[in-house]
């Protein structure tokens, strides 16, 4: 006896439309809470303390290379200028909040010039470590 | 005669490929977003341009060294461990601002790792930090 197939059979189509809405839904989350890496081409060793905290993340920050080089947002910066540049960053914001990254090899005598020009331009340091 | 007309093409946009992009662009921002907070101490400075302070006699003085770390008036050299100790036995949060103040003189030729242990013990005992600067002397 020749069995009778069933004809008409079920399309299966699985709608990805909205696949592309969550995805692009998920862009716009990252781009709003995303905090892109400045200052990731300079290379520093962080200093290490056991008596460290978690800190809040500021957008003005400044690094000293293992070179003694500052960097200001990034962009190299030479000593004169860093007052005047930090205190316009700071100008327009809420917080005084500037954050210091230091290699931890460098010398008081390249990271304390910094030191003194960031508390004359009213910033409040963080400095950024690692836990020991 | 009868115009035959050209079969029309279905109006539909195919989306399928978009939701690809919008994945490859999440990856991007899942490789570049830092998801790490950072951590570090909050250094308490007041303004640069101070005054010599009067009441500098009772507060605490750090002359750091590369080697050796000097407390008080009558220099004593202490461990990391030890100033450590020393700062919390002078219970700096119970006292008024102006003897919260420990000033730290730090020699050219200290290391900022060195710098950064000092610092932060000073912050986690309650000090305010008071900065000798050379040249204004």
């Amino acid at each position: 006896m020749k069995l009778k197939r069933k004809k008409d059979r079920v399309q299966i189509l699985i709608p990805l439309a909205s696949m592309g809405d969550i995805a692009f839904l998920l862009i716009i989350f990252f781009l709003l809470t995303s905090n892109f890496i400045k200052e990731g081409h300079v290379k520093i060793e962080q200093a290490q303390s056991p008596d460290i905290e978690v800190l809040e993340e500021s957008s003005v920050s400044v690094t000293v290379d293992a070179e003694g080089s500052v960097w200001l947002q990034g962009a190299p910066c030479s000593l004169d200028i860093l007052q005047v540049g930090v205190v316009a960053l700071l100008e327009n914001m809420d917080t005084k909040v500037v954050m210091l990254k230091v290699d931890r090899s460098v010398p008081q005598d390249k990271f304390g010039n910094v030191i003194l020009e960031l508390s004359k331009a009213g910033a409040e340091l963080a400095l950024v470590g690692t836990e020991e | 005669m009868r115009v035959k007309r050209k079969q029309r093409s279905n109006g539909e946009i195919n989306v399928g490929a978009f939701s690809d992009i919008a994945f490859l662009l999440i990856i991007f921002f899942i490789l570049t977003s830092t998801f790490v907070r950072p951590a570090g101490r909050i250094m308490d400075i007041p303004s640069g341009t101070s005054e010599q302070s009067e009441t500098e006699q009772k507060q605490l003085s750090i002359d750091l060294r590369m080697d050796e770390i000097y407390v008080g008036e009558e220099p004593e050299n202490l461990t990391l461990d030890a100033l450590r100790s020393r700062l919390a036995s002078a219970d700096l949060v119970a006292q008024p601002e102006a003897q919260r103040m420990v000033i730290l003189e730090s020699h050219k030729d200290v290391s900022y790792d060195r710098y950064f242990k000092v610092v932060s013990a000073i912050s986690q005992a309650g000090g305010i930090l008071a900065l000798r600067d050379e040249s204004v002397r």
